[in-house]
C-alpha cells in the first residue's frame, strides 16, 4: 500500500507537470492571464508533490530497513562482540530524520518566498497590463476543461486515499492537485464569461489567483512560525510544514469545519473541536455567513451624503430625487442606487495654458518675458487691417493676426444636478468647449491693443455672461461664478518688444518734461533780461535828465562869472581842468621846439597793469 | 435547509439576471430577437423582461448628448489663408434601430461602446470635410476680423452644422446633431515666426512713433519758449528806447539855457570832454609852449 501511495504521489507529480505545461502553452496562445497564473499554481504543486513523494520514499526505505533489522535480530541474537550505535545501524532512518529536520524547513522557507514573491510580482504585472479579449476562447475552454476533469478525478482519488493516517504524506500533493482542478474550473468560468463579452473577467480571475498565492505563502510562513511553539506530544505524528491547510480547504471546501477543527486540535495539542463553543460555532457558521451577507446588502439601504455633496437616487434605473447632505434611507442595492457628486464644490476649467504646478506662494513675480506655464496655447487675435484684406492678392500678404498667451480660469458650481448628470455624457468637457469657444470668438473679433488695454473687468464680465448664456442654452445646470482675465499677455518671444513700448512712452514723457523745464528757464531768463533792459533805460533817462538839469543850473551860475571876466574865467577853467588831468597821467616834456604837443589817449578797455597801477595796502603794525 | 435556501437565492439571482434587464435614466435600449430589432427602442427608465441569450439580446446606449472634438487641422480660406481649426460637436442617438446596424461592432468586449466610437470616427471625418468646404467658401475676414459688419463667426458654424446634419439625415444614421462650435483657432507652425516678426515690427513702429511724437512736442515747447523770450526782450528793448527818448526830450528842454551864451557853453563842453578823455592810461607829450608850461622857459621871468 505504501508503494501504491508513493506511486500515486509520483502520478500526481507527473500529471501536474503535464497539466502545467499544457495549461501554460494554451494560456500563452490564447492570452489568458488567469490561465498563466494557474500555471504557477501547477508548478508549485509539482514541487510539493516531488518533495512529498521523496519523503514517502524515505519513509518506505526506513520501513524496509526496520523490517530487515528485525529479521536480523531474530536470526542472530547477540552474536556480535559490540553493540553498534543506532545511527550506524539505521542509516535510512537517519536520512529521513535529517531530511525532515533540515530540508523540510528550508523547503518551506523557499516555498514561502516563491509563493509570496510570485504572488506580489504577478499582481504588479497584472496591474500594468490592460485587459484584452481572449484569443481562441474555445481552444482554451477545451484544454482547461480537460485538465479540470483529469485533475479533479485524480485529486479526489488521492484525497480519499490520503485520509488514512499511514498515507498522510499523500495529502499535500493530493490537495494541490484538487486545488489546481478547481482553479482550472475557475479559469474556465472566467474565459467563458469573457467569451460572452466581458474581457476584464479573465484579468480579474488572474488577480484573484495572484492574491490567493500570496495568502498561501503567508499561511506557509504562519505554519513555520506556529511549528516552533507547537507542544510536542509523544506518539503524535507530525504534520509536514509544507502541507497547506488553506490549499486543502480550497481543495475541499466542504471540509471547512473539519479542517478548522483538525488545525486547532493539532496546534493546541488537545481536542478543541470537542468543546461546546466550537460545536455551536460549527453548527451555526453557515447561517451566520448568510446573515452577514444579508446585513451587508441591507447596509446599502442607508446612504450618507457628505457636506458639499449631492446624490442622485435611482430606483431600478429611474430617477427619483436629488439627495441633499445627510443620512437617507433607500431600498437596498440593486433596487435603489445613489450616485454622489461634489455639487457645491467650486470647480475650475482652465482655458489656455496649464500652470507649471509650482506653489504660487513661492513665485515672487510673474513676468511676460519669462515662461511660467507647462504648455502655452496661442490664441489668435485679429488685426485692425484684417478687414481690408478681401481682394485676391491678399493671399500674398502675411496673416493679419496677432498671437496672445492666455490663462483664463473659469470657475463654476453645479446648481442643477439632474441637468448636469442626465443631459450630457461629458458635461465638464462640454463646458470646456463652450469656454474655449467664447474666448476664441472674443479674441478673433478684437484688436490686440483693445484686448490688452481695455477694461479687463468689463471684458471678463461680458465673457462670463456669454459662457453662462451658452451653458443655460445647453441646460448644463451650472453657474459660472468667476472668470479671470488676469493672465493675458503677448507671447514670451515678443514680450520684450511690448515692454519697449512702455519704455518709449516714458522716454517721450521725459523729453516733454525736459523741454518744459527748458522753456521755463528760457522764459525766466528773458523776463530778467527784459526787466534789466527797461531798468537800465529808466536809469539812463534819469541820469540824462539830471545831468541836463545840473548842467543847466551850473551854466546859469557860471554865466555871471564869465560875464564879469570872460578871458580870465576861461583861462582859469582851462588851467584847473588841465592840472587835474595831469595829476594822474604820464607826462613827457620835449625841449625841442619844432614839434606840436601830442596827446596819446589810450582807450583800451583792459590795460596790463604795471607796478605804478598797483595800490599798496597800508602797512599793518605787528605787536609782539 | 441552508443549502436549499442558498440554492434558491442563487437561482433567483440567476433567473433575474437571465430574464430581466434595467434601463437607467440616461440610457436607451434596443432589444433584438435573433439579431433583428424587435419593438420600439426603450428610452424610459425601469426594469423590463426579455428572453435570455441567444433568443434576445439587449443593446443599451447612452442617450445623453455625446461630446466629440475633432482634430486641429489646417483649412484654407477662399483668399488662400491657412488656419488651423478644431470643432466641438454634440450629438445624440435618436433612433437606436437605425443607429445600431450602421455602426454595429463585432467586438466581444463592449459592442455598444465600440459602436459609439465608430460613429464618432464617422462624425469626425464628416466634420473635417464640412469644415474644409465651408472654410474654403469664406474669406479670412469672415472668421477673424475687428469689423463686426464683416465678422461671420456664427454663420460659419451654422453652415458646418447644416452640412453635417444634411448628410446624417440623408443617410438615416439615427443620430441628431445638437450643437457645433469652433473650439480653437490657430495658425500653422510655419506662419508663427512670421507673425512674431510682424508683431515685433508693429511694436517697433509704435516705439518710433511715440519717441518721435515726444521729440516733436519737446521741440515745439522749446521753440515757443524761445519765441516768447525773444518777443519779451524785443519789447523790453523797444520800451528802453522809448524811455531813453523821453530822457533826451527832457534833457533837450534845458538846452535853451545855454543859448544865453553859446560861446561859453561850447567852451565848457570842450573842457568837460577833455577832462573825461584823460585818464590814468593817458600819456601826454608836451612841449614847452603848451600852457601853462611856457613859464618854465629860462627867458620868462
Amino acid at each position: 500500500m505504501e508503494r501504491n501511495a508513493a506511486r500515486n504521489a509520483l502520478v500526481n507529480l507527473l500529471v501536474l507537470l503535464a497539466a502545467g505545461v499544457a495549461g501554460f502553452v494554451a494560456s500563452r496562445y490564447a492570452r489568458s492571464y488567469s490561465g498563466l497564473v494557474s500555471g504557477v499554481f501547477m508548478a508549485l504543486g509539482v514541487l510539493v508533490s516531488a518533495v512529498s513523494w521523496f519523503q514517502m520514499r524515505l519513509l518506505e526505505r526506513e520501513r524496509l530497513e526496520k523490517l530487515e533489522f528485525d529479521e536480523l535480530t531474530k536470526s542472530a541474537a547477540s552474536s556480535a562482540l559490540f553493540n553498534a550505535n543506532e545511527t550506524e545501524v539505521f542509516p535510512a532512518r537517519r536520512s529521513r530524520e535529517q531530511f525532515e529536520r533540515f530540508f523540510i524547513p528550508i523547503f518551506a522557507v523557499i516555498l514561502f518566498i516563491v509563493e509570496t514573491g510570485g504572488g506580489v510580482w504577478l499582481s504588479m504585472v497584472l496591474q500594468k497590463v490592460t485587459a484584452e479579449a481572449v484569443l481562441q476562447p474555445l481552444v482554451c475552454l477545451g484544454v482547461f476543461g480537460m485538465l479540470f476533469l483529469v485533475l479533479f478525478m485524480l485529486g479526489r482519488f488521492s484525497t480519499n486515499l490520503g485520509r488514512a493516517e499511514e498515507y498522510r504524506l499523500l495529502r499535500p500533493s493530493a490537495t494541490w492537485v484538487l486545488l489546481n482542478a478547481y482553479l482550472c474550473l475557475f479559469v474556465l468560468a472566467g474565459i467563458g464569461v469573457t467569451w460572452f463579452g466581458v474581457p476584464k473577467v479573465d484579468w480579474y480571475v488572474g488577480r484573484v489567483e495572484a492574491v490567493l498565492l500570496v495568502l498561501v505563502g503567508v499561511e506557509t510562513l504562519v505554519n513555520l512560525t506556529l511549528e516552533l511553539y507547537r507542544p510536542r506530544v509523544k506518539g503524535k505524528v507530525e504534520r509536514p510544514i509544507y502541507e497547506s491547510r488553506l490549499v486543502s480547504l480550497l481543495g475541499q471546501p466542504e471540509g471547512l469545519i473539519t479542517t478548522a477543527a483538525h488545525t486547532l486540535d493539532y496546534q493546541f495539542g488537545f481536542k478543541v473541536s470537542e468543546t461546546w463553543f466550537y460545536r455551536l460555532f460549527a453548527r451555526w457558521l453557515p447561517w451566520l455567513v448568510l446573515a452577514q451577507a444579508a446585513i451587508l446588502v441591507l447596509s446599502t439601504s442607508i446612504v450618507f451624503v457628505d457636506p458639499g455633496e449631492q446624490a442622485i437616487l435611482e430606483r431600478v434605473g429611474r430617477f427619483v430625487e436629488v439627495l441633499q447632505p445627510g443620512a437617507h434611507f433607500k431600498f437596498p442595492w440593486p433596487i435603489d442606487r445613489a450616485f454622489r457628486y461634489a455639487a457645491d464644490k467650486i470647480q475650475t476649467v482652465e482655458v489656455g495654458f496649464v500652470p507649471d504646478g509650482a506653489d504660487p506662494s513661492t513665485r515672487v513675480a510673474v513676468f511676460w518675458s519669462v515662461r511660467h506655464a507647462k504648455n502655452d496655447e496661442n490664441f489668435i487675435v485679429a488685426k485692425q487691417d484684417a478687414s481690408t484684406l478681401t481682394n485676391e492678392d491678399a493671399g500674398a500678404r502675411p496673416l493679419p493676426v496677432d498671437l496672445l498667451t492666455v490663462g483664463i480660469p473659469v470657475q463654476f458650481q453645479i446648481t442643477n444636478l439632474q441637468q448636469w448628470v442626465y443631459n450630457n455624457r461629458d458635461p465638464d468637457k462640454l463646458l470646456e468647449g463652450i469656454a474655449y469657444h467664447e474666448v476664441s470668438r472674443y479674441f478673433v473679433n478684437a484688436d490686440i491693443d483693445q484686448v490688452l488695454s481695455s477694461s479687463l473687468g468689463a471684458a471678463a464680465e461680458a465673457l462670463r455672461n456669454r459662457i453662462q448664456a451658452q451653458a443655460d442654452q445647453h441646460e448644463l445646470g451650472v453657474k459660472i461664478v468667476f472668470l479671470g482675465l488676469e493672465d493675458i499677455h503677448p507671447l514670451v518671444e515678443v514680450a520684450p518688444d511690448y515692454e519697449n513700448v512702455v519704455s518709449s512712452l516714458n522716454t517721450s514723457k521725459a523729453m516733454i518734461l525736459q523741454a518744459r523745464s527748458d522753456a521755463i528757464n528760457t522764459n525766466m531768463i528773458a523776463e530778467v533780461v527784459a526787466l534789466k533792459t527797461v531798468a537800465n533805460a529808466q536809469a539812463d533817462r534819469l541820469r540824462q535828465e539830471t545831468n541836463a538839469f545840473t548842467q543847466a543850473e551850473l551854466f546859469t551860475n557860471q554865466l555871471p562869472a564869465y560875464l564879469a571876466a570872460p578871458s580870465v574865467y576861461k583861462k582859469r577853467m582851462y588851467l584847473e581842468t588841465f592840472s587835474q588831468a595831469l595829476a594822474n597821467t604820464r607826462t613827457y616834456f620835449l625841449l625841442s621846439t619844432n614839434i606840436k604837443p601830442i596827446l596819446i589817449l589810450n582807450q583800451e578797455p583792459k590795460i596790463n597793469s604795471s607796478l605804478t597801477d598797483i595800490s599798496i595796502p597800508a602797512p599793518t603794525v605787528r605787536t609782539n | 435547509m441552508l443549502n436549499l435556501v442558498t440554492g434558491l437565492l442563487l437561482a433567483l439571482v440567476f433567473v433575474l439576471w437571465l430574464f430581466f434587464f434595467k434601463v437607467r435614466q440616461n440610457e436607451i435600449a434596443l432589444v433584438t430577437t435573433f439579431g433583428k430589432p424587435s419593438g420600439p427602442p426603450i428610452d424610459q427608465p425601469g426594469a423590463y423582461r426579455k428572453w435570455p441569450w441567444p433568443i434576445q439580446k439587449v443593446h443599451i446606449f447612452d442617450k445623453r448628448i455625446q461630446n466629440l472634438e475633432d482634430k486641429l487641422d489646417e483649412q484654407q480660406t477662399s483668399d488662400r489663408k491657412i488656419l488651423d481649426c478644431m470643432l466641438y460637436v454634440g450629438w445624440q442617438i435618436k433612433d437606436p434601430a437605425a443607429f445600431y446596424p450602421k455602426f454595429a461592432s463585432s467586438s466581444l468586449t463592449d459592442p455598444e461602446a465600440e459602436s459609439i466610437a465608430q460613429a464618432e470616427r464617422v462624425l469626425q471625418q464628416m466634420a473635417r470635410s464640412a469644415k474644409k468646404d465651408v472654410f474654403g467658401s469664406h474669406p479670412f475676414s469672415d472668421i477673424i476680423s475687428t469689423d463686426s459688419s464683416q465678422f461671420k463667426f456664427e454663420a460659419v458654424e451654422r453652415e458646418i452644422l447644416a452640412r453635417m446634419q444634411s448628410t446624417i439625415v440623408a443617410n438615416n444614421y439615427g443620430i441628431e446633431l445638437k450643437y457645433l462650435g469652433i473650439k480653437k483657432l490657430a495658425i500653422p507652425e510655419s506662419s508663427t515666426q512670421k507673425v512674431f516678426d510682424s508683431m515685433k515690427a508693429d511694436r517697433a513702429q509704435l516705439v518710433t512713433a511715440i519717441t518721435a511724437q515726444g521729440e516733436h512736442e519737446a521741440a515745439i515747447i522749446r521753440q515757443r519758449a524761445s519765441s516768447d523770450s525773444q518777443r519779451l526782450i524785443a519789447q523790453a528793448e523797444a520800451d528802453a528806447k522809448t524811455i531813453r527818448g523821453q530822457g533826451e526830450l527832457m534833457a533837450a528842454s534845458y538846452l535853451s539855457v545855454f543859448q544865453q551864451n553859446p560861446e561859453l557853453a561850447k567852451f565848457l563842453l570842450e573842457l568837460n570832454a577833455l577832462s573825461t578823455s584823460i585818464n590814468k592810461q593817458t600819456v601826454l607829450i608836451l612841449d614847452r609852449d603848451t600852457e601853462p608850461f611856457p613859464l618854465l622857459k629860462a627867458d620868462q621871468k
